[in-house]
């Protein structure tokens, strides 16, 4: 029943390019073109392109080279990721099996190894393919072309959107896989109940993903380094996670002969995970903090709204009291008749003294 | 703490076969450069041996530390470094490495014979290595974080102060505008009472 999938891709391209190099220099280079030039339907205008190729004489034949190399590449790609997407099938299959005792996890991790490696090719090829274009486009410039250009660029746009979808797919089966894993472990559990397991359980079951019966390459974090971020900031939690691996999937019969192996690696583990807890904790603390500064500066604005009144008030008073003497100096500046009031009283007042003394 | 080697090795046989390697003998003087690199390539390649697959080693040796990962498929990656140098990010850094190594070159190139292979990252990842705190995600994380903290620190000081501030603040307006209103009364009454006799 196991569908053996021989990657011959290396093979089929060495092929390629040695009969590419033995068509090329020949005259009959347009009609072997053809032939090589792909059954796949994206590339009509590659096709025609190649069977007016022999007439326009060997400057128009090199780039009637360079657009059929485009093209033979494009095919070899989408030949990888099909082969791809069939393995992951396959893979998928193997982890949808929910049977404790059955599960080939050795047959489980090569598949997904080799998986990984066919998307880091391919997504390599891809990158090629691009550049390929994007230097080839130089070479062109003429006004006819840039249709070419377009589809050239579109079918890379194509191929790329391909791999993405393996790639969820792949990351998706892999869910999956974790989930079967965690699923037959608690099923372990209820049949075998063994002192052992239970204590392992406290300290083995914050791992989550082990995909691997012996410690191997924590696969997950490898898998998100190929692409984009290498130092993969976002992705070191995930590969932490896995990397603390489950010797767990062994029985507890053997963890006695395993008890020394298992040591070691938790001593990495553990230590990986206290690390990450640490920056945890410090996330937490930071968030007090801020919290802590924020309820601060939430009491000092009231009392900047206190302050605020207060100032109004302040301006309104004292408005307030510079009308009055306004007021008050319009008053005494104007009544004479006041002036005449207070002469007259204090020349009393002088007539009052003079007569007293 | 520094990093002073880091090979690639294929230990399903024996001996050991050193795939490629980076070495940083800086710290040595001009003279003992050659015998420490012999040494240290052969320190490496018994540690590499001696190491069953599927399992991380650290062995000491005066004052250097091998630490190794053997993959079960066959390859093993060590690095010796001195005793300060965190446990954790030479194992990360194995891990990292192996990864790139194998998708880098495939099996079949490294699988027969004494081949040597060029990998690039060796030496950019040794060169960038020899500062953990600031190579390692993790770590570069960790201090981040703390200077964070620090700066949080400072604010929350920082915000105290300016408390204080605005409390002696909120004092002189509230003086300010008692005065003010006095001064208001006053106007008026000279204003509006008796006249000035």
């Amino acid at each position: 029943m196991a569908v053996t999938i021989q990657d011959r891709t290396q093979e089929f391209r060495s092929c390629v390019a040695a009969l590419s190099k033995i068509s090329s220099t020949s005259a009959s280079a347009s009609r072997n073109q053809l032939l090589l030039s792909p059954s796949s339907p994206p590339m009509p205008s590659q096709v025609g392109a190649g069977t007016n190729g022999g007439i326009h004489g060997p400057g128009a034949g090199a780039t009637r080279g360079l657009r059929t190399e485009f093209a033979r590449r494009a095919v070899a790609i989408s030949k990888d990721i099909n082969n791809a997407m069939g393995k992951l099938q396959r893979l998928g299959q193997l982890a949808k099996r929910k049977t404790l005792f059955d599960d080939r996890p050795v047959e489980i991790a090569e598949l997904t190894f080799v998986i990984k490696q066919d998307l880091a090719k391919i997504n390599q090829s891809i990158s090629e393919l691009q550049s390929f274009v994007k230097g080839g486009k130089k070479h062109w410039g003429r006004k006819g072309e840039s249709q070419v250009d377009e589809h050239s660029e579109n079918v890379v746009v194509l191929l790329q959107g391909k791999l993405t979808d393996v790639t969820a797919g792949f990351r998706e089966v892999l869910e999956v896989r974790t989930k079967n894993i965690q699923a037959s472990k608690s099923r372990t559990e209820q049949f075998i109940s063994s002192t052992s397991a239970s204590a392992k359980d406290a300290s083995g079951f914050k791992t989550k993903s082990p995909l691997y019966t012996q410690s191997g390459p924590p696969q997950h974090s490898s898998l998100e380094n190929p692409y984009g971020s290498s130092q993969g900031d976002p992705e070191n939690p995930y590969g932490a996670q896995n990397a603390e691996a489950g010797e767990y999937l062994t029985l507890p019969d053997q963890q006695q002969s395993l008890m020394l192996l298992e040591e070691q690696q938790d001593t990495y583990i553990s230590e990986r995970n206290t690390a990450i807890e640490a920056i945890e904790s410090t996330i937490h603390e930071l968030g007090g903090i801020f919290s802590q500064l924020a309820t601060m500066v939430a009491e000092q604005r009231e009392v900047v709204q206190r302050i605020d009144a207060d100032t109004e008030d302040i301006a309104v008073n004292i408005s307030g009291a510079q009308r009055e003497l306004l007021q008050y100096f319009a008053r005494v500046s104007s009544n004479r008749w006041l002036m005449v009031k207070v002469f007259g009283i204090l020349i009393i007042f002088f007539l009052l003294w003079v007569l007293v003394s | 703490m520094k990093l002073y080697y880091i090979g690639i090795f294929r230990n399903s046989t024996k001996p050991a076969v050193e795939l490629c390697a980076a070495k940083d003998l800086s710290s040595f003087s001009f003279f003992e450069r050659k015998s420490v690199g012999e040494f240290l390539t052969f320190f490496g390649t018994t540690v590499a041996e001696r190491t069953a697959p599927s399992q991380r080693q650290s062995v000491e040796e005066n004052e250097y530390i091998a630490h190794t990962y053997a993959r079960s498929d066959g390859v093993a990656g060590v690095i010796i470094a001195d005793k300060e140098y965190p446990i954790r990010v030479a194992y990360s850094l194995l891990n990292k490495l192996l990864d790139q190594f194998l998708t880098q070159f495939p099996r079949g190139q490294w699988s027969q014979g004494d081949v040597k292979l060029q990998f690039t990252e060796l030496e950019s990842s040794l060169a960038k290595y020899q500062n953990p705190h600031q190579a390692d995600s993790i770590m570069r994380v960790q201090q981040e974080l703390d200077e964070t903290k620090i700066v949080l620190h400072k604010a929350i000081e920082s915000v105290l102060q300016r408390g204080e501030e605005l409390d002696s603040l909120v004092a002189k307006s509230s003086a300010l505008s008692t005065t003010s209103k006095m001064f208001y009364k006053e106007a008026k009454k000279t204003n509006s009472c008796c006249i000035i006799a």
